[in-house]
């Protein structure tokens, strides 16, 4: 039954998120075109690459009137681009919310919570498909900005940049990589990213749903709630971080006292175990976070909720 | 308990049943047994607690104290898949067309007869690419309609299924309902429009201030009272 939740969870939000992107897209492309392919501006300098090239072209445009236009074409583009890629972020926040609000508290939650299926199972698919798009969003951004500023000219100077590092200062730094990122942490750091994801959606679930319980101002309430929850595990947090840290921070040498790369390598090992041990109290408060927003917004729409 | 002990007990049963909004007792220690095979009719003024104790019923409201049982289960995942439940407001999404709502029923309900959805929705000549956007608000109601009447449900649940429509929407609802649901099912038709529903009645309950005033078969009340079940109503709630 979860299967099929999110298969008509998806069905509903991806006529929302694929014309997002196909916008993205389109905007994306434009900038590119405004900003490397116009035969008034000068992309074979290396100072003209990235935003620089678009005050190159504006003040080449300053010259005649067919500069001025290409020159408020490329700002119009390059702010729509901006408004475009940023907004993406926020219109998926836009988008979870209104989904659960709408889909589970409006009318349509006479249908939802008739459904033959569990309230855990609503949540679920709700929370997968929602962490789904934001991973394909952040994804798109991250490809807009690459597809606006990736150029031969920047790849080049960065492989100049790169080809300067001596092989022996290569080895030392993945040698330093692997000891701050050991294994376990690696493991914990792929962890978060779905704890954190998932438990971020459950706390937006759990203070709608807590929001939901008053009569009047439920969007207030739900913010409050929103408010509410945090303040309680900031608090969590800092007592656990405020227990354990200072003892792992102890533990770790200052790094004004190494020069040698062993003592570079050792350092690097102290910081392993510095982080591996932050991260794992992070983990573990966030899966608490998690779970304990999971547990309520699922009591709450299971117990106290009544459809208008 | 098996499946076919389920079938042959009440199909809802309601023990002191409670629903209490703050200061207001919207149910107050309800009893009632519904049998199976019915058409029954909960009638009642505004407010006197039709739609909660359909909506408890349906698994959306929790009781605050007391016990409701359908096919003798606690509302649930299990007991959603036997209730067809039409509430008094369209609960569909706009931006899905009728084929997207009838693979919806169709994957969540196995009692959905597709076929048959069809062919009541080909009557009123609604296709399957419309979208329930460009439909008005009485033919969305009617799309629902067909859509939970097209369950081989063992209780249906139909909250004001006439309020506020036309008379010949009001034939068009009633004959579906009559035409379409199983025979060994039972109908619970909630409505304050007493004298359009009474005729295809077997049984009533009347329902006012949370509690039931009276629950027998129509036929018998008619007979003993010498009145229509809409005289006898206006006679008991008269304000």
């Amino acid at each position: 039954m979860k299967r099929k939740l999110l298969k008509y969870e998806l069905m509903a939000t991806s006529r929302l998120y694929l014309p997002l992107y196909l916008v993205m897209v389109v905007f994306a492309l434009l900038g590119r075109l405004s900003l490397w392919r116009l035969p008034w501006q000068l992309h074979t300098s290396k100072d003209a690459l990235g935003l620089g090239s678009i005050s190159f072209g504006l003040s080449v445009g300053e010259a005649g009137l067919k500069g001025q236009i290409l020159g408020t074409v490329v700002t119009v583009i390059m702010t729509l681009y901006g408004l475009v890629v940023l907004g993406a972020l926020v219109v998926h926040f836009i988008i979870t919310l209104q989904r659960f609000w709408k889909n589970l508290m409006g009318d349509e939650g006479y249908l939802m919570f008739t459904l033959p299926v569990s309230t855990g199972d609503i949540l679920w698919a709700k929370a997968i498909c929602a962490f789904l798009w934001g991973i394909a969003t952040t994804l798109m951004v991250a490809a807009a900005i690459l597809l606006l500023i990736w150029h031969p000219l920047a790849i080049g100077a960065v492989r100049e940049e790169l080809a300067k590092v001596t092989p022996d200062t290569w080895t030392l730094i993945g040698q330093m990589a692997r000891n701050i990122l050991p294994p376990v942490l690696r493991v914990m750091l792929v962890a978060e990213l779905l704890v954190n994801g998932f438990g971020d959606l459950f706390l937006l679930y759990a203070s709608m749903a807590m929001g939901h319980t008053v009569k009047r101002h439920k969007v207030l309430a739900s913010l409050g709630a929103y408010a509410a929850i945090v303040t309680v595990i900031g608090m969590a947090a800092s007592l656990l971080m405020g227990a354990f840290l200072p003892a792992f921070a102890a533990s770790v040498p200052d790094l004004e006292l190494f020069s040698s790369t062993p003592e570079l390598l050792l350092f690097s090992r102290h910081m392993g175990d510095f982080l591996t041990g932050t991260w794992a109290i992070v983990l573990v408060l966030d899966l608490a976070t998690a779970a304990g927003c999971f547990f309520l917004a699922r009591y709450l729409l299971r117990t106290q909720l009544n459809l208008e | 308990m098996s499946e076919l002990e389920k079938r042959e007990g009440p199909v809802l049963e309601c023990r002191q049943l409670s629903k209490i909004y703050g200061a207001v007792r919207a149910l107050d220690e309800v009893d009632l047994t519904l049998n199976r095979g019915r058409i029954i009719g909960l009638l009642g003024p505004n407010g006197s607690g039709k739609t909660t104790l359909i909506k408890t019923a349906a698994g959306l409201l929790t009781p605050s104290a007391g016990e409701l049982f359908v096919n003798g289960q606690r509302p649930g995942p299990e007991t959603k898949q036997v209730v067809s439940y039409l509430p008094e407001r369209t609960y569909l999404s706009d931006w899905m067309r009728v084929e997207d709502v009838l693979s919806l029923f169709s994957d969540f309900y196995r009692d959905f007869d597709y076929q048959k959805a069809l062919e009541m929705l080909s009557r009123l000549e609604i296709g399957r690419s419309d979208r329930l956007r460009t439909m008005s608000k009485g033919t969305k109601e009617k799309v629902q309609l067909i859509l939970v009447m097209s369950r081989r449900a063992d209780l249906y649940l139909l909250d004001e299924p006439i309020g506020g429509v036309d008379p010949a929407a009001r034939d068009f609802i009633l004959s579906t309902i009559i035409g379409s649901y199983r025979e060994d099912a039972t109908v619970l038709i909630s409505t304050h429009l007493i004298r359009d529903v009474e005729q295809v009645l077997d049984d009533v309950v009347f329902l006012a201030y949370g509690k039931v005033g009276l629950c027998a078969p129509a036929e018998d009340l008619r007979e003993e009272k010498g009145k229509s079940l809409d005289e006898l109503f206006r006679e008991m709630y008269r304000c």
